[in-house]
């Protein structure tokens, strides 16, 4: 009877960890590229390629020149080019600042 | 008095006028709200790169950077912004107004100056100023590139001292009645201070200092980029004041011709039966 209970309890955490996002903005100097709740996202960071999931620490780094995955949802994967810029985390909201975006593929994981 | 025909004549011309300036303050009001939509867009930007510089600024308390530190102002250069287009006010006189106080102010410094704006570059070069620098304001051509491009080749000539101090002359939207010429100092650059109680302890990768370099440039090309999209939407509020205005003079004008053209009529008229009572009474006798 408790085991039952207890393996409901795990699901429900489960589906939570499932759905869990943060913030993500996009920004270029004239204008918001991008505005939605994200799963994951991996940028590459001037010291190396970072990964950034939810309840991520306080961060401000800079970024090279390269490609941004966003994990939009577990069915969906966003890609964008990058020229050098800055990111920043704070309060579980990610904010990046770039001088000029390309989005290159919506890849859509089924 | 003149007559009839050539009043008539005037009317017309100042209709076409009415048109023409009509039409140009219709573009102006359709162009304007764009240029407030992109002056809007280009916040989240402007504020997201401030706070970074805030926080950064502040973590590294004792920061020595050539671009941070004061001379002695003998060489400035002066970054004007106007427009390309005239008919718009007293919007570019009252910059080059600005900018001759300023060289009245500072004679004893050697003052150079970059135009960007056909109007600004026109003005000072029949004076026989010393223009570095010049391209029209059409954000068509002077796109982010070539304001980063420009923004770099100032931090260039700052760090290798041929400038001690770069200002931007530009005019402040206000309200689509009221913009105001505005001198801001680009370099050196001026340290933000925080609110303490904003504080949050962040990893810094690499270290804050490197970090504050890096944002250095990409923070002046945003004050730049800003100020020329200021100085667009201003300068289509000038215009759209002005021609709204042109439009009611013309309006003015032409009710009082029409009332002298009327009577220029009427006096013909009373004329002529004149003539042709007296002729007939000539006739009678």
């Amino acid at each position: 009877m408790g085991d039952t209970g207890d393996v409901s309890y795990i699901t429900t955490q489960k589906d939570m960890a499932e759905d869990k996002t943060f913030k993500l903005e996009l920004i270029i100097p004239n204008e918001v590229v991008f505005s939605k709740d994200v799963i994951s996202i991996t940028a590459p960071g001037s010291e190396g390629c970072l990964g950034i999931l939810p309840q991520h620490a306080p961060l401000i780094t800079s970024l090279k020149e390269g490609q941004i995955k966003i994990q939009e949802s577990q069915k969906s994967e966003l890609l964008v080019s990058i020229r050098e810029g800055f990111l920043e985390v704070l309060n579980d909201k990610v904010v990046i600042l770039v001088d000029k975006t390309e989005i290159e593929t919506r890849a859509s994981l089924s | 008095m003149a007559s009839a025909k050539d009043i008539k004549k005037r009317i017309k011309g100042i209709k076409n006028i009415q048109q023409i300036t009509r039409a140009m303050e219709m573009v102006a009001g359709a162009k304007l709200r764009r240029a407030q939509v992109l002056a809007e867009s280009a916040k989240p930007y402007a504020e997201k790169i401030q706070s970074l510089m805030q926080n950064l600024g502040s973590s590294v308390s004792a920061f020595e950077h050539p671009l941070l530190t004061k001379r002695a102002e003998n060489n400035v250069a002066l970054i004007l912004v106007t427009s390309d287009r005239g008919l718009c006010g007293a919007y570019n006189t009252n910059l080059f107004k600005k900018v001759q106080a300023y060289f009245r102010e500072n004679q004893d410094k050697k003052i150079s100056l970059f135009c960007i704006g056909k109007k600004g570059n026109d003005f000072f070069k029949h004076r026989n100023y010393d223009i570095r620098y010049y391209s029209p304001s059409d954000n068509k051509i002077m796109t982010l590139d070539k304001v980063n491009e420009l923004v770099d080749k100032m931090i260039n000539e700052y760090t290798n001292t041929f400038f001690d101090k770069v200002l931007i002359v530009f005019s402040k939207f206000v309200s689509v009645m009221n913009q105001i010429p505005t001198e801001r100092p680009l370099l050196p650059v001026e340290k933000i201070e925080e609110k303490e109680d904003r504080r949050v302890d962040y990893i810094f990768e690499p270290g804050a200092q490197s970090l504050l370099e890096k944002l250095f440039p990409k923070y002046l090309e945003n004050q730049l980029y800003n100020a020329i999209v200021e100085s667009y939407a201003s300068e289509l509020a000038a215009r759209l004041v002005s021609m709204k205005n042109a439009t009611k003079s013309a309006g003015e004008m032409i009710d009082s011709l029409t009332l002298t053209y009327n009577k220029a009529r009427q006096a013909g008229i009373t004329k002529e039966i004149l003539e042709i009572i007296s002729g007939a009474e000539a006739l009678k006798g």
